[in-house]
């Protein structure tokens, strides 16, 4: 039952919520007036006083949280104090000691309050007050020295406020080194003999891993010396009673420092030991797949499960060794290591040693080059071509050996193809999984045959064209033929073949990048994932592709329609997104889904901010303290996602463009603390290309890669639309007494330099586009203009001014239109829009700015405004004009008869009719995507 | 090539080869924090030899007296990584830490009765149904009737008697409150 006073205070939170602050100070007012004092109520009324935050609210609010501050004694109330560190916080960084010297005083004051103490604590964790953590996780240890945990917390809290001080802080030093004194004396205590273990000494694994994340951070020079030693130790390493809480967790991070420390003597003795003994991978078939007919009750299992020995970290440190001590001279070593792969190997039924196969893959391939090591081994090539008929039916089996083909030789390579390719056709047919595995082995071929014979082909000529078109027809009817063997196969899982019907897409792709005025292969292409899609409903690389060529066609609606099923949810938002939502309001603004997609995307980086700090103090109360510099890093990429700048920025233009769309407010700062950080996933896309070459997925994106540059700049650039926006409004809140406002907003500090800066940079780093970088340049110049206005310096606005007229706003559409209609002249029709609606928006400020010297003739302003006019009006001629083009019916035949062509893709989706549907069913898809790609410019 | 390590919250950021596929639940960012912050050796991510992750196993130990045991919450493996033995991995690391960190009686997980790949997969793995409970999992659609889940266990050394193991199993129906569905919502 809540008092009368706590019903009052109710109604205040509720205008709080809803951010009418004004009633919610006369709230508070009415009761103070009738004579109510309580501290909760004076608290709310300094709390509502800093939203306020107008100078003269601010200075109140100080005065009062100064005023409850300073009680003697001070407030017992645990309620109050919480809301006075608020009232403080947020009156900004020149009041942050307040919150500490706030509760400090609290909790002295009740010295036997464990309960308060630790509310301090907690308080400042979940605003990640480092420096407030680490006073309370002191007071909490030394007031509670029975409490083993606190010590803890004050190690950790001081590591938290050590990360985040500068470097050059001398404050930095010393809580670092206090830290590591803390965790080095609970090291030191933790007795040899750990049956019984003083409160304060190491107890769990995650306090051993703390000790070593400690150790990276406060003892660079010395960190890989002691954190072996640790891990070395009897008490506290890999194999002590503590460390094996997190066994092998420790065992990996042994290796890597083993293996950063150069220590090749003691990575090969530790991974020795770590590997499987070859009778007990036999009992394990060596992958780790436990024998079929032989049911193992659990205390019976064998010790290579136990040890986590058949573990590629330990045969890639083991092989890894063995090579650097043959370097060093020492042969034996490499001949003991070949004969431990080769008996590990022999010990198992033939293809079931994936590990140990490719351990001798990977050994073969240190003596690639001298032609040298013990007598036994095989060549590179024989030890590939091995490892293929072992694994070739296995998905995996392409990337495992990618990186070793590429050393092959020229000759090699073509003899590593022609002996894959005689073995696929010698495999077995007879039964249902003889032949599911014939199609893996065939298409595992075709990804080698991409890789060495497609990928290298960058030039558009005839024989290039002939050998990808080739590839492309051989993986499509691999694809064609699998589709019977899927039958029983359940509506989530992907056909046998679809990876050939992807390779058959990259090699359209290809064709498409050397000769981009071609659309056919893109047309080709969605042709075969839609029909892959009717039968893998799922098939997320499918989708991606579809997604991405959709885009690049023109197709947006289409894409759009898509995106959904790859059905992206949570942190995805930020990793994944991307794929559909860059650039997306200057393809396709006035479609809903557009900013409805935006807005759920940009919902995760609010529950980010909101769930984070919880996990941290969970991760405190459960002693995960391994986790918490991870849980930090993650929150600080999600907070400064160059995706969620970009999405803000997307926004924010999707309102200019799309009418009836709502401002969405101020464009937060870029990144986090000044680190910008790129959390998007490319990777996930399918890729056989070399390594030397620019990965499948970059080679196909509409346009240039947004990234820190590209936000920069355009945040500036919105700031300066803002500016303007806001200036004008002001003076029409003002009656029209533009000059006499005193809110009257003022232009940012040094935009047009900021943007500049980004621009220039982004430009190097290939981040714009060619309708992206006018329309920046116009921005930066109208920046330039709001601050000479600023200064009322008349000569150079009008300078300005002229300067945009006559030449900066008429760059930001090249009305030449010599690109096939697709999603590049979408996006110069839209920014070319976009730069109008912003002119026009410059036009209004000048109308609005009073007192310049000289003022600003009308004409100047007119001639400005007559050409954003006519600007749209070019805008829509335009678009008309790539309607018509992309319906002109010649036009429309000639690329269906492309996509349809007797020879290479066309005579598959011919004859496949079962597949693809036949003839009349492609060129009417065809037409239908014409139909999509039209729509987006009648949107224009 | 495969090898099973911690997971870190900073894999969220790459754990799309498994998480885009359908059968792969996509939970908000304080579930997995959850589960690292308090049973951080239970999540394992297993990943290739240039570090993409190929599949993760997330679990928890929880239950009282002889009920106390490791539970497996995900087990994932990438579509283009099955079939290589990656599952059993991760099930024979959670196992471990069971027996070696938590001693657990048993480990178990829940499964949809109508998935019998995953079923044969776990008897496989010497899990056996140990009770039927009614409508745990939500329909796929809305109007589609709930689902049965099987619990399935596998005793752990601790449980010296098999306590775990229970003739009959499947037909042993429980109605508890559903886990699942509570977090789906």
């Amino acid at each position: 039952m809540s008092t009368p006073n706590e019903r009052k205070n109710q109604l205040v939170w509720e205008q709080l919520e809803l951010k009418a602050y004004k009633q919610a100070l006369q709230l508070c007012n009415r009761r103070i007036k009738k004579g109510e004092k309580s501290e909760m109520l004076l608290t709310l009324k300094a709390f509502i006083l800093t939203h306020i935050a107008t100078p003269a609210t601010t200075d109140e609010a100080i005065q009062i949280a100064r005023s409850l501050s300073d009680r003697t004694p001070p407030t017992q109330s645990v309620d109050v104090l919480r809301l006075l560190s608020r009232v403080w916080s947020n009156l900004g960084p020149s009041q942050a000691d307040e919150v500490t010297k706030l509760w400090e005083r609290a909790v002295k004051s009740q010295p036997q309050n464990e309960d308060l103490a630790r509310e301090w604590f907690w308080g400042t964790v979940r605003t990640l007050d480092w420096r407030g953590a680490q006073k309370a996780a002191m007071n909490l240890q030394k007031s509670y020295t029975k409490r083993r945990e606190y010590w803890f917390w004050a190690v950790v809290s001081s590591l938290l406020l050590h990360n985040s001080l500068p470097a050059d802080s001398p404050e930095r030093k010393l809580f670092g080194t206090l830290a590591y004194r803390m965790i080095d004396k609970a090291r030191n205590d933790t007795p040899a003999d750990t049956t019984v273990i003083p409160a304060r000494a190491i107890q769990t694994s995650q306090e051993v891993s703390l000790l070593l994340e400690l150790l990276s951070y406060v003892s660079p020079g010395d960190a890989h010396k002691e954190a072996l030693d640790v891990l070395n130790s009897k008490n506290l390493g890999v194999d002590s009673t503590i460390g094996g809480g997190d066994w092998w967790g420790l065992a990996r991070k042994r290796l890597d420092l083993l293996e950063s420390a150069g220590d090749w003597r003691s990575l090969f003795e530790t991974c020795k030991t770590l590997l499987p003994k070859p009778q007990n991978a036999a009992e394990t078939n060596g992958n780790g797949e436990a024998k079929k007919d032989e049911e193992k009750k659990s205390d019976e299992k064998p010790e290579a499960v136990q040890g986590r020995g058949d573990d590629w970290r330990v045969w890639d440190g083991f092989v890894l060794a063995a090579g650097k001590l043959y370097d060093d001279g020492d042969k034996a070593v490499a001949k003991e290591s070949l004969e431990k792969i080769l008996e590990h190997r022999k010990a198992l039924p033939a293809g079931s040693s994936r590990h140990g196969d490719l351990a001798l893959v990977k050994f073969s391939s240190l003596f690639h080059d001298k032609n040298d090591g013990p007598e036994g081994t095989p060549t590179l090539l024989e030890a590939v071509e091995e490892y293929f008929v072992n694994t070739g039916n296995k998905s995996c089996c392409f990337e495992d050996i990618q990186v070793y083909l590429e050393m092959l030789e020229d000759s090699e390579k073509k003899d590593f193809l022609k002996y894959v390719e005689g073995k696929v056709e010698k495999l077995p047919e007879e039964s249902e999984k003889q032949k599911i595995d014939k199609v893996a082995s065939t298409i595992n071929y075709q990804k080698f045959v991409y890789l060495l014979t497609i990928s290298p082909l960058l030039k558009a000529i005839a024989t290039t064209t002939k050998a990808i078109t080739s590839f492309i027809t051989d993986t499509l009817r691999v694809y064609v033929s699998a589709i019977s063997l899927g039958s029983s196969l359940l509506v989530t899982d992907n056909q046998y073949g679809d990876d050939a019907a992807l390779l058959s897409v990259m090699g359209l792709v290809r064709l498409y990048t050397l000769t981009p005025s071609d659309q056919a292969p893109l047309y080709q292409s969605i042709q075969i994932l839609e029909s892959l899609l009717q039968k893998s409903k799922h098939n997320y690389q499918a989708l991606l592709l579809l997604v991405r060529i959709y885009l690049l066609i023109g197709a947006i609606g289409s894409a759009l329609d898509i995106y959904p099923r790859l059905n992206i949810k949570q942190i995805q938002n930020d990793t994944l997104s991307h794929f559909m939502l860059t650039r997306i309001s200057a393809l396709l603004p006035n479609d809903a889904r557009t900013a409805s997609f935006l807005s759920d995307a940009g919902g995760i980086y609010e529950s980010s901010r909101t769930q984070t700090p919880n996990m941290l103090q969970l991760a405190f109360e459960r002693g995960g303290y391994s986790q918490m510099m991870g849980f930090l890093e993650f929150s600080e990429r999600v907070a400064g996602s160059v995706c969620r700048s970009m999405y803000e920025v997307e926004l924010r233009r999707l309102a200019r463009l799309s009418p009836g769309y709502p401002d969405p407010g101020t464009v937060t700062e870029v990144g986090h603390k000044g680190t910008v950080w790129d959390n998007r996933d490319f990777s996930v896309v399918v890729d056989c290309e070399l390594s030397s070459i620019a990965s499948f997925e970059k080679s196909f994106r509409p346009g240039p890669t947004p990234a820190e540059n590209w936000v920069r700049a355009f945040v500036a650039a919105e700031e300066v639309i803002r500016f303007m926006t806001a200036y004008v409004a002001a003076g029409k809140e003002a009656n029209g007494t533009a000059a006499g406002s005193g809110e009257k907003p003022k232009p940012g500090d040094n935009l047009a330099g900021t943007l500049a800066m980004a621009l220039e940079a982004g430009d190097r780093a290939g981040e714009f586009t060619e309708a992206e970088k006018p329309y920046l340049l116009l921005v930066g110049a109208m920046a330039e203009l709001a601050a000479a206005a600023a200064r009322k310096d008349g000569e150079t606005v009008l300078k300005a001014l002229e300067g945009i007229t006559s030449d900066l706003f008429p760059k930001t559409l090249d009305p030449t239109t010599t690109e096939t209609p697709a999603w590049g002249l979408l996006h110069k029709l839209w920014m070319g829009k976009d730069a109008a609606i912003v002119s026009e928006g410059l036009v209004a400020f000048l109308n609005a700015v009073k007192g310049l010297k000289p003022n600003i003739p009308k004409t100047a302003i007119t001639a400005l405004g007559e050409a954003t006019k006519k600007r749209k009006i070019e805008v829509v001629k335009i678009a008309e004009e790539a309607k018509k083009s992309l319906e002109d019916e010649d036009k429309v035949q000639a690329l269906v008869d492309a996509v349809l062509a007797e020879e290479g893709v066309g005579s598959i989706l011919r004859k496949e009719e079962g597949v693809f549907g036949g003839v009349e069913s492609v060129a009417e898809n065809v037409k239908r995507i014409i139909g999509g790609v039209v729509k987006c410019f009648e949107s224009l | 090539m495969s090898s099973v390590r911690p997971f870190t919250a900073l894999d969220l950021f790459r754990f799309n080869a498994t998480n885009l596929d359908p059968l792969t639940e996509n939970y908000d960012i304080s579930f997995y924090l959850n589960y690292l912050a308090r049973w951080p050796t239970y999540f394992c991510a297993m990943e290739n030899a240039s570090g993409r992750i190929m599949g993760y196993i997330m679990g928890k130990a929880e239950g009282r007296s002889k009920e106390w045991h490791g539970h497996v919450t995900a087990l994932t493996v990438a579509p283009n990584y099955r079939r290589l033995g990656l599952a059993k991995t991760m099930m024979d690391e959670l196992e471990r830490v069971t027996d070696a960190v938590y001693k657990g009686y048993f480990v178990d997980l829940y499964v949809r009765v109508s998935n019998e790949i995953a079923i044969g997969m776990y008897e496989r793995l010497g899990y056996s149904v140990y009770r039927r409970v009614v409508d745990y999992y939500s329909g796929a659609k809305p109007g589609e009737a709930d689902e049965d889940a099987f619990d399935m266990r596998k005793p752990m050394k601790r449980d010296k008697k098999r306590e775990s193991v229970r003739e009959n199993g499947r037909n042993f129906r429980v109605w508890t409150g559903s886990g699942f569905k509570a977090r789906q919502k």
